[in-house]
């Protein structure tokens, strides 16, 4: 017991993989589109935590029905002040809030699926790659069916079977399903990293499988788990809205969130509005660019094979 | 011969993935299914959900609910293998067999899948190899900003950006919903449609594809009409696509102009062009092959983000709305034909790969 | 004798992450005709650098050739490769950075040339080194479809008929019990009647054909080969002329942009070691475009790939230039062509290309243009083109069967279908050879070709070059860490440390008398055994200290933080590859300078 809190304080493990995170970011720097990346991403980061806590009734749009209609930004050829820099979309919401709000609870919700996905899907695959046998097996077979059927075919046949079409649906189909990716990069990579001789050297100094797997399997595959968390960050902010957007925004028709702000632009007329569904699509198109630029930054960083 | 068997080794293996996607649509047809229907009978509040219901039979009789759940599922298998799926009700006024459906709405995913396909494969090959070449010079970087755009973009707010981009650049250009022209109707084009007892579907003969049948038969108003429907859905599509395109061809051509085999193609003395093609774009597009799988999953995703956005009456179409509409049939029709569709890709795919690579022992 | 190749003062860099590495830094080589150099060196001393820098391979961002010269029979190679482009000036207007395409293009094309055709190389690693999603023997026939087609298109358009020997070959095949004779008889009369050894088995298994309607089958078969695809390869030849005419037109132009003094310096013989023999510019002719030109289609930078020697005898040369000058109402090329025929050559493929009137032969740019066009397109159409090289790919590939047998590969009709990766080791680096043979080059860099190879297989390979040395008149320019093979091969030996040439000697001097002190370690630390007698379990002899980081190379001589006899000159003075004795050079102040320096 002593020994093992020993083992945990010890800090100089954790101070070294520090250095090695500050020489990735510094690696990252250097090229252009990652850093352009980075920085979009981390202003991004700002508008979350500016929402989070300076915006009161950040997860409800504010409707005005009272509106006239739709008033373009005020940059916009005939555009009023009235419609502020993004302009407002149906039913009188300002889409400058709106977009701010949604992106924050794209972020929350995204990041927080992708991370559980990754956690989940790095445990099972280090277990699957590790001991192998059955339930490697199962494993492999069972993210086979999941790799079988078109991801948003499968969400639609996962919401139909719970029933709801809300917010929180969405978030349930992809807690279920985001995590085989994960497993099977995790599996892939453990499978090799355990035949490496820094594994026979902790087996032979006799630490047990579950150490061996947390402490030596599972860090030494993360590098491709960092990339592919990066790019589902976009990709999964994107699942959101598109779930959102085809109606899956039963429930909350004023929850700010990026598709269904498109979709309250599509439903009402977007052919003469079109800023209403430019404004949040442009917001939802740069951070998608931008974790891709960032996640191609770290690959390349991170595998130099892949150095493109 | 060891082809033949190869792809015979190959179904078997499928077997079990198809078997597992079968277990998840019994999931969804009969665990969510029937219950959706007792429960138009009986609501909780009632409390009186009993199976012996007199106006419950048939649904019990239909899905042997009175029998354990694995003997449901050999009913269910034997049901699909028989060409019984169920009972679709929406998409289509007054339903239909799932069947059925799948042969009104496949053809027209097909077609769209198609031709994005085909247009993304001509158009990315040859740019992503002039971007390889032309690394880091100015051809290369606007494709790979475009690359990035088109796989960083959502489908469906492409879709729609598109179609502001048509309306005020196009004159004349209309929001275009749909399939079925409006120059086109029962009565003047017999070919095109089926009569579902009393309702018309368009189920264009003999290729499917309208815009085909309509040159075909010469009725070269209904394929403007068509051409200028598919123009759009096609494009956005496309775009999606071409970026995994263009990034994977580039990719692996810089990959392969790096292997000592090029080296000495080029210390051989062959002009560039056979170097070019022989020795690094072969080698860059055979890897590309097992890719494709991942490729068809993203083009079937933004098939039904797609279809759903101009309304076009394919597979993708009649998910959203049988999942809107609590269609149990619909939605395990949908999710099966996409599966089967995505596999058979994979399979083609893989042995595609295995009889161009001599590496891999069939 | 002649130098073939002549590198001057080369100097290779790389561009890395921490700075830039010069790999080879002033080196200096010659290599005679069919002469076999050495180059040895510990691995890091530039001498795989050196090779592909020879045959411009380099990886070209992190790599370049910073300066220096190639000469490859009398051709500067690295004129108009992107180093010169940049150095040189516009001829017409101020000096301006040239947009490289252009020029480099050409020089492209003309490297592509000069591979395979006048030098080729055998890399380290066979496996990764072949192209392991075609056939072995279509890799080789590449190199004779694309750089020796006017010899194959010829081979197939002056193919005679059957003969009775060759059908009794046939007959003996049928008429053979044992498969393996029957194997053997059927792939002789495929290499002679140029027929695919597929047709002719099904031939002969299709039992119950009477003999006399086999053989009728196999003269039907024959005749049909002979005739088919004639118009396509009179095309294909008369394009190859074309080229040949062409590349030679903007080698021309090249060497002169790259040269400044176009005339003077081609027949200087100090600054062109191909010039020896013919007479000095003054004295021939005021007009110095035609010798130019005239130069050229002398010494063959063309299509005679073999004979590097002049072509016309030198005392009659003046006479027959200015006749020709003179007499010529076509212009140069008017007067190239007559020289060429006046001369009587008789070499094939010269004698091919000028047997047609010039005005036929190219008409205009414009022609030669739409006829290159027209072949690409038709090329760039996998099927078509596929049914268009069929036959050269046929004819090609008897070639790569008698390659196969000249470097020792059993049953090389079936190794022709194998795939690099059913090969073994020795058996892929033997199809390297064989590519490497295929182009009949003038001279052949093999750079450490034992090295990925077992011992066994070591030797073999070893056994077929040092066969190979006394079949073939290429020279070798035979790299590697290995002084033993360098003893068994080589008539010449250069020693390479850290990028430079130290020593440059014949082999028996350079193993009898070693003069560099980094030649005496690595002579020691191999043959100490033998010669010194040393103790049993004695630790051997080795040059202490490492190799030095290129990045920050030791001041003065490279070597004197290793070099036991190192003075102060040593560590400040970079020491010069001067000459001593007859023939031999050395970089080291141990050794002061004998007069005058060393010949070129």
């Amino acid at each position: 017991m002593h020994r093992g809190a020993k083992a945990w304080l010890d800090t100089s493990g954790w101070r070294r993989r520090l250095k090695e995170y500050a020489l990735i970011l510094r690696l990252l720097m250097k090229s252009p589109p990652a850093a352009v990346g980075l920085i979009i991403v981390l202003i991004y980061l700002g508008i979350v935590i500016y929402d989070q806590f300076w915006v009161p009734n950040n997860d409800v749009m504010i409707a005005n029905f009272s509106a006239t209609g739709p008033d373009p930004p005020f940059w916009w050829p005939g555009g009023k002040a009235a419609g502020g820099w993004m302009g407002t979309t149906f039913p009188g919401i300002d889409l400058a809030d709106a977009v701010l709000k949604a992106v924050r609870i794209d972020l929350i919700y995204s990041t927080f699926v992708v991370l559980t996905g990754a956690l989940v899907g790095s445990l099972i695959g280090v277990v699957a790659g590790f001991r192998g046998g059955l339930f490697d097996e199962a494993l492999m077979r069972g993210t086979d069916v999941t790799y079988s059927i078109p991801f948003l075919v499968f969400a639609i046949a996962v919401a139909f079977a719970l029933q709801k079409r809300d917010f929180l649906t969405i978030n349930m189909i992809l807690l279920i399903l985001w995590w085989p990716p994960y497993a099977r990069l995790v599996r892939a990579q453990s499978l090799s990293v355990k035949e490496l001789k820094f594994v026979e050297a902790a087996r032979a100094a006799g630490a047990s499988d579950a150490r061996i797997m947390l402490r030596h399997v599972l860090p030494n595959t993360l590098a491709p788990v960092f990339v592919q968390i990066s790019l589902d960050l976009g990709v999964v902010t994107q699942i959101f809205a598109a779930l959102e957007f085809i109606g899956f925004n039963a429930g909350n028709l004023f929850l700010p969130e990026l598709g269904n702000l498109i979709n309250i632009g599509w439903t009402w007329g977007f052919e003469s509005h079109p800023w209403t569904i430019l404004m949040p699509g442009i917001a939802l198109l740069i951070f998608t660019v931008s974790v891709n630029l960032l996640g191609d930054g770290l690959r390349d960083v991170l595998d130099p094979r892949a150095r493109r | 011969m060891r082809l033949i068997l190869y792809i015979v080794r190959r179904l078997l293996i499928l077997i079990p993935t198809l078997l597992g996607v079968t277990i998840i649509t019994f999931t969804l047809s009969h665990a969510f299914g029937p219950n959706l229907a007792i429960a138009v009978y009986c609501t909780p509040k009632l409390g009186a959900c009993d199976i012996n219901n007199p106006f419950l039979q048939p649904i019990v009789q239909q899905f042997h609910l009175r029998d354990p759940i694995p003997v449901q599922y050999v009913f269910y298998m034997q049901g699909l293998l028989t060409g019984d799926w169920g009972f679709t009700t929406s998409a289509i006024k007054g339903g239909m067999p799932v069947t059925q459906a799948i042969s009104i709405f496949f053809p027209q995913t097909v077609e769209l899948a198609i031709t994005a396909t085909v247009f993304a494969t001509l158009v990315g090959i040859p740019t992503g190899t002039v971007s390889a070449l032309r690394k880091d010079k100015l051809p290369d970087h606007a494709t790979r900003i475009f690359a990035l755009i088109g796989y960083s973009i959502p489908f469906f707010w492409l879709a729609l950006l598109l179609q502001i981009l048509a309306i005020s650049l196009v004159p004349g250009w209309e929001i275009t919903g749909g399939y079925s022209p409006s120059s086109i109707s029962p009565s003047t084009e017999p070919w095109a449609f089926v009569n579902l007892g009393g309702t018309y579907q368009l189920f264009s003969q003999p290729t499917h594809f309208l815009v085909l049948d309509a040159a075909l038969h010469g009725s070269w108003a209904v394929f403007l009409d068509a051409l200028k429907h598919l123009v759009l859905p096609t494009a956005t599509l496309t775009i999606g696509i071409l970026g995994v395109v263009l990034r994977m061809v580039r990719s692996g051509m810089v990959d392969s102009m790096n292997q000592d085999y090029v080296r000495t193609a080029w210390a051989k003395g062959l002009p560039d062009w056979v170097v070019t093609r022989t020795h690094i774009r072969r080698n860059a597009l055979l890897p590309a092959a097992t890719v494709i799988g991942l490729l068809f999953a993203g083009l079937l995703g933004g098939v039904v983000l797609v279809e759903d956005v101009f309304a076009w009456p394919g597979i993708g179409y009649w998910a959203t709305q049988a999942v809107l509409q609590f269609d149990a049939g619909g939605v395990m029709g949908t999710t099966l034909i996409f599966a089967i569709f995505l596999v058979l890709i994979n399979l083609a795919a893989d042995v595609i790969y295995a009889y161009l690579d001599p590496r891999i022992s069939l | 004798m002649e130098p073939i190749l002549v590198v001057r003062g080369l100097k290779t860099e790389f561009l890395t992450s921490r700075g830039l590495l010069r790999a080879v830094d002033d080196v200096d080589l010659q290599i005679r005709k069919g002469e076999v150099l050495g180059l040895v060196g510990e691995s890091g001393s530039g001498k795989t650098v050196t090779a592909l820098s020879i045959m411009y391979l380099l990886q070209q961002p992190p790599g370049r050739i910073a300066g220096g010269e190639i000469w490859f029979r009398g051709l500067n190679l690295l004129a108009g490769s992107d180093e010169d482009i940049r150095v040189v000036p516009r001829t017409v207007g101020p000096p301006k950075f040239l947009p490289a395409d252009d020029l480099l293009k050409q020089h492209r094309a003309r490297m592509n040339r000069v591979r395979g055709h006048g030098m080729s190389m055998i890399f380290q690693e066979p496996m990764s080194s072949l192209n392991p999603v075609l056939r072995v023997g279509y890799q080789v026939a590449e190199v004779l479809m694309f750089q020796r087609r006017q010899e194959i298109c010829d081979r197939l358009l002056s193919r005679r008929d059957l003969t009775d020997a060759d059908l009794g070959l046939f007959r003996q095949a049928v008429a053979s019990g044992e498969a393996s004779e029957r194997e053997r008889l059927v792939a002789e009369f495929c290499v002679r009647s140029g027929l695919r050894p597929e047709k002719i088995h099904a031939l002969i298994d299709a039992s119950g054909l009477p003999i006399d309607e086999r053989i009728a089958r196999v003269r039907r078969l024959a005749v049909r080969r002979r005739r088919g695809g004639g118009w396509w390869l009179r095309f294909l030849k008369r394009l190859d002329a074309m080229e040949e005419i062409h590349f030679t037109r903007e080698w021309e132009r090249l060497s002169r942009l790259s040269l400044g003094q176009p005339a003077v310096d081609l027949f200087d013989p100090k600054k062109n070691p191909r010039a020896k023999g013919l007479p000095p510019l003054a004295t021939v002719s005021p007009q110095p475009d035609a010798l130019r030109l005239y130069f050229h289609a002398a010494v063959g930078s063309g299509g005679d790939r073999r004979k590097g020697d002049l072509l016309v005898p030198s005392e009659d040369l003046r006479a027959r230039v200015e006749a020709h000058l003179r007499d010529s109402a076509s212009g140069v090329f008017g007067a190239i062509f007559g020289i060429v025929k006046s001369v009587g050559i008789t070499e094939d493929a010269i004698e091919l290309r000028y047997r047609e009137p010039a005005t036929d032969l190219f008409r205009t740019e414009t022609e030669l243009w739409s006829r290159r066009l027209l072949y690409r397109i038709a090329t760039s159409i996998p099927v078509l083109r596929s049914v268009l090289a069929r036959p050269i790919e046929e004819e090609a590939r008897r070639h790569v069967v008698e390659l196969f047998r000249l470097v020792r590969i059993p049953e090389p009709t079936k190794i022709y279908d194998e795939y690099p990766h059913e090969l073994s080791g020795g058996m892929q680096q033997r199809v390297m050879i064989a590519m490497a043979l295929a182009g009949e080059p003038a001279l052949m860099i093999a750079d450490e070709p034992t090295t990925a190879l077992d011992v066994t297989t070591q030797a073999q390979i070893l056994w077929l070059l040092k066969d190979l040395r006394t079949r073939i008149d290429s020279a070798i320019l035979y790299i590697t860490h290995d002084l033993a093979v360098i003893a068994e091969l080589s008539d010449r030996v250069a020693v390479m440390y850290a990028g430079k040439i130290v020593e440059a000697a014949p082999v028996a001097d350079l193993f009898a008398n070693p003069l560099h002190p980094y030649t005496q370690g690595l002579l020691q630390s191999i043959v100490s055994t033998e010669s010194q007698g040393l103790e049993p379990g004695a630790p051997l002899p080795t040059i202490p200290g490492v190799v030095p980081d290129l990045l920050a190379p030791p001041s003065g001589c490279r070597f004197h933080p290793r070099c036991k006899f190192a003075f102060d000159r040593c560590r400040v003075e970079e020491p010069k590859l001067l000459a001593h004795g007859p023939n031999r050079r050395v970089a080291c102040h141990l050794y002061p300078e004998e007069g005058a320096s060393a010949a070129a």
